[in-house]
């Protein structure tokens, strides 16, 4: 119902605003028009570096490379061969070069993919690097795209730069431009594929557990991002008809930076409402460098003043909202109505046979976290992994799960080998893990944490997502996954928090979010790390009940480390104990209970009155 | 404290609109005020409104200059020209300082058929196939040449080098110019070496240089560059001269070179307050500079900008009219016109012809040498 009233409210601001750049050239005149030309353009740009930086948590400082080649190309494209002959006064043009000529359109969507090409060829060294040592390679890559453009004379004509382009960017070419790349990006944002992308940049290693191929991810982020560039920077080179490499320096970034940063990292709304003030101010500004009368009294005009009103203007908008304008937020008509309630429907299923851990070893160097592991797990038992601090439980944990390779031995998991598979890899064949500390993507409402681990069984592409109306199967899938992903909430008790952002339910609730999202990928094996931590007695308790319904619910296999005795002794079919990395027993909860072993590496050898230490388990 | 700060915003933005006026002949001044070329676009700057101080009115009614910045920025700089013609509704320009800037600016004044007359964008694509954009200046190939003239005919050297940086569109530009000029006087280039805007060591460069051991090595850096290669080839001990550009014209090259530019020569525009025999213009120019900045040394860059004035007055009352077309026809016709810079003639394509200076450092000073008209 909201749907429907919400995309009709769309349709109409969409028109209305349409009327206005139609009726604009009547109204505005060529200075606004040139500044509204440049609000598209720059927004463009925001949203393309948005999405690398803001959505994907990729510190890229390399967009004004990018632009620098969707400019050049599209300028060599447009160039008129008289022109083209006229500009090259230092070395010739090479002559294949000079006849090449295509329309306007053309020439952009060429320009967005070479810039997308050129991204992906720096995306895929560069972004295994992260944080800071990012945006200092890419800084480096852009300056290196910037500099071979100089030095191509017979190609860019160098340092001299072009001139004389066909100018084609009205009112119409750009904003349809910021049009269709703000469909796109809406839509794939809307999509799983968003939510993939935003759950990169909350978490990389519970994304990777969630199935999440992260470079393959980001290295598509990186190279959407760099189309944008490309493209905004073809058009923005159209519109001042002129370019030269100076022209793509990195204040040039900076200056698309501001705009996102001022207008919240990680929002569309923001990067849009960004383009609008930023470009705006910087113009309207102007008049702080003009003498100023008031009455009699006049006020010489001082260059520069403007730069600083705005450099003032930013620091103020850093200190007291950090966040930016709309923060992660995104414009809502949802906003003017009354709030509507989530719906219910059915259940989720299935397993069959699961791990055998053979003569694992895994070592760090000459440390040695875990000796020769051997053990198998049946279906549907509950299994606990004991030990105390610094036994090696969770980096056996991580050996299962894909994030250690093991050192020796092999594990099997459904009868297939995963030792030395990555996580998400892992995550694919049916295993699923939480956290010893919590780790959800903080910034996503519950839902859309939980629909992140359905991304592993997604079915159509991401690109499918940048044309739903094409591709509607993406449209009904991603409705599926929300049902299901609802479903699950509701089994946990979740519901009232789905659209809430993680980071901001309670601890208990969290933990549980945990699991959904863990179940979110379908498992059939569940590995739980110390899910009793930091629970009072009576929600050890209820969680003791939690975990056998979940066996029972979801037909799951689980393994589970915690230190609370009671939940383990309760739960576990079975339970295996480590101590120094080495397994030294197993056997079923009354049997742990007498073992002397056990007893001693909890307490240390010599205290072995067993009445006293069972009293304690 | 949100509204109080929107409040002081709407006052403010009210109090600019307050100018407008009928009667006066409204000038557009756009340059680089901030940014990176500040530095040059402060002077020319200066150099107008003393211009302008000195007359206020062209054919009796009074002259207004609207000054913007545009920041030493492409896109800045085409803004600002668009403003200057939508908003303020301005007769013709004058600006600027930076080649790539005046190139963006051009377009838009092309479009709204306003003349333009350049400063010191000596770029030969500025003007290229341009109706409306003029220039007070001489060209790059023109001051190549004027460099290779000097060389060959006056001090007699025929192996000449060239170390040019190639990020800049200008040194590239000189750089070629020179070798075509030179090779076709009959001169002999044994060598073309690069760098790039920024560094600091040329050792490598000066090094190969010694061992092909040229007459004279044209050098069309900015000062700051400029200053460190001398200081370098002193230190190595290299006995062949260098000859520079305009953008060697800095007070600064002493301080920072010290000894080492003694005896270093450099083309400029035909102005120095160490000329000798001024011209009227430029000894009414150096006068009256003098009085406004009592502490600052008259200099070419400041001598541009006041031609630019100069040359758009004359214009404005031979067309006898403030009709953006009409100026454009008269500045095309611009012939002997005497300037700070010399007695200017704008050609065909739009550029001056005049007087190039010779400068050479003397005793840690810069003393005018002569003036050269370069053979093409």
């Amino acid at each position: 119902m909201h749907k429907t009233r919400n995309l009709i409210l769309t349709v109409i601001s969409v028109i209305l605003f349409a009327l206005f750049l139609n009726k604009a050239p009547e109204i505005l005149n060529g200075y606004w028009l040139r500044i509204f030309n440049l609000i598209a353009i720059n927004a463009i740009l925001a949203l393309s570096l948005n999405l690398i930086y803001g959505i994907t948590g990729m510190f890229s400082l390399g967009h004004a490379g990018f632009m620098a080649i969707g400019a050049y190309v599209s300028a060599l494209l447009i160039l008129p061969p008289a022109q083209k002959a006229a500009m090259w006064i230092l070395e010739p043009i090479y002559p294949f070069m000079l006849n090449l000529n295509t329309p306007f359109i053309i020439s952009l969507i060429i320009a967005g993919i070479a810039a997308a090409f050129f991204g992906m060829l720096v995306a895929i060294p560069v972004l295994r690097l992260g944080g800071d040592y990012l945006g200092i390679a890419t800084l480096g890559f852009a300056e290196i795209i910037r500099i071979i453009i100089t030095n191509m004379t017979r190609l860019t004509n160098g340092s001299l730069g072009l001139k004389g382009i066909p100018a084609y960017t009205d009112l119409y070419m750009s904003w349809g431009c910021f049009a269709v790349i703000l469909l796109c990006t809406v839509c794939m944002l809307n999509s799983n594929f968003g939510n993939i992308l935003r759950a990169v940049r909350d978490d990389e290693v519970a994304a990777k557990m969630m199935g999440v191929n992260i470079f393959k991810v980001k290295v598509i982020a990186f190279t959407l991002g760099c189309f944008g560039a490309g493209l905004g920077g073809a058009l923005m080179g159209n519109l001042i008809t002129t370019i030269d490499p100076k022209m793509f320096m990195i204040t040039q970034t900076y200056n698309i930076l501001m705009i996102i940063v001022v207008g919240g990292l990680g929002s569309v709304t923001g990067s849009i409402i960004g383009s609008f003030l930023i470009t705006i101010m910087l113009e309207w500004l102007r008049f702080v460098e003009n003498p100023i009368t008031i009455g009699s009294f006049e006020i010489p005009g001082i260059p520069g003043m403007r730069m600083v009103i705005f450099s003032l203007l930013l620091i103020v908008v850093i200190i007291f909202r950090r966040e930016g304008i709309m923060g992660t937020r995104e414009f809502s008509w949802d906003i003017f109505f009354p709030k509507s309630k989530a719906k219910k429907s059915k259940p989720v299923q299935n397993y069959d046979h699961v791990l055998e851990v053979e003569h694992v070893k895994l070592k760090f160097g000459g440390l040695t976290a875990i000796e020769d592991l051997n053990f198998n797990i049946d279906a549907g038992q509950i299994i606990g992994l004991i030990g105390p601090n610094g036994a090696g439980k969770t980096s056996a944990f991580n050996v299962i799960s894909g994030f250690y390779k093991p050192t020796e031995g092999r594990i099997k998991f459904l009868g297939k080998q995963i030792g030395g598979l990555s996580p998400d890899q892992v995550c694919k064949a049916g295993m699923s893990r939480t956290f010893q500390n919590i780790r959800l993507f903080g910034t996503e409402t519950a839902l859309q944490n939980v629909t992140v681990g359905s991304w592993v069984r997604q079915k159509n592409s991401w690109w499918m997502s940048l044309l739903p109306f094409i591709f509607t199967d993406v449209l009904r899938e991603d409705s599926e996954m929300k049902t299901q992903a609802m479903n699950l909430l509701e089994q946990l008790g979740l519901s009232e928090y789905a659209n809430e952002k993680a980071s901001a339910l309670p601890y208990g609730a969290q933990r549980r979010l945990e699991i959904a999202r863990a179940l979110g990928t379908r498992p059939k094996f569940l590995l739980l790390d110390e899910p009793a931590a930091g629970m009072n007695p009576n929600e050890s308790h209820e969680l003791m009940e939690f975990i056998k319904r979940l066996r029972d619910e979801f037909k799951l296999t689980i393994l589970l480390i915690e230190h609370d005795m009671k939940v383990v002794m309760n739960v576990c079919d079975y339970i295996h104990v480590l101590d120094q990395g080495v397994h030294i027993a197993q056997g079923t909860p009354s049997e742990i209970r007498a073992n002397k072993k056990v007893i001693e590496a909890y307490l240390g050898a010599g205290a072995s009155s067993e009445n006293s230490q069972e009293a304690k388990f | 404290m949100r509204k109080i700060f929107a409040a002081v915003l709407l006052i403010a933005m009210l109090c600019s609109c307050a100018y407008a006026d009928d009667g006066v002949i409204k000038i557009g001044v756009f340059n680089c005020l901030t940014g990176q070329n500040a530095l040059g676009g402060q002077l020319e700057l200066e150099g107008t409104q003393l211009a302008h101080k000195l007359m206020p009115e062209i054919s009796g009614k009074k002259v207004e200059l609207i000054i913007v910045d545009n920041k030493s920025d492409k896109v800045e700089a085409a803004n600002a020209v668009t403003r200057l013609i939508e908003n303020d509704k301005v007769c013709a320009i004058i600006g600027t300082f930076g080649s790539s800037l005046a190139m963006a600016g051009g377009e838009v004044a092309e479009k709204a058929k306003i003349p333009v007359v350049g400063t010191s964008c000596t770029n030969p694509l500025v003007t290229l196939g341009k109706k409306y954009y003029f220039r007070v200046c001489f060209i790059d190939p023109y001051q190549g040449a004027g460099a290779a003239t000097y060389a060959l005919r006056k001090l007699n050297f025929k192996r000449a080098a060239t170390l040019i940086d190639v990020a800049s569109d200008y040194s590239v530009g000189l750089g070629t110019f020179f070798k075509t000029a030179f090779e076709k006087m009959g001169g002999e280039i044994v060598a073309e070496l690069k760098y790039n805007s920024g560094d600091q060591d040329f050792t490598a460069q000066l090094t190969e240089l010694i061992t092909k051991n040229p007459d004279i090595v044209f050098l069309p850096a900015y000062f700051a560059e400029g200053a460190i290669v001398l200081k370098q080839a002193n230190e190595l001990g290299a006995e062949f001269k260098f000859i520079g550009a305009d953008a060697m014209d800095n007070p600064e090259i002493v301080t920072l070179g010290g000894d080492s530019v003694e005896g270093f020569m450099h083309t400029t525009f035909a102005y120095d307050p160490s000329m000798k025999d001024m011209n009227p213009t430029a000894k009414q120019f150096t006068e009256e500079w003098r009085k406004v900045h009592p502490d600052k040394d008259p200099n070419a860059l400041a001598a541009v900008g006041y031609d630019a004035y100069v040359m758009l007055k004359d214009a404005i009352e031979r067309a006898g009219s403030a009709e953006p077309e009409k100026i454009r026809d008269a500045l095309e016709q611009t012939k002997d016109l005497p300037t700070v810079t010399g007695i200017t003639t704008i050609n065909v394509t739009h550029d001056a012809e005049k007087d190039m200076g010779i400068v050479e450092i003397r005793d840690g000073k810069k003393v005018f040498i002569g003036t050269v008209i370069p053979e093409n």
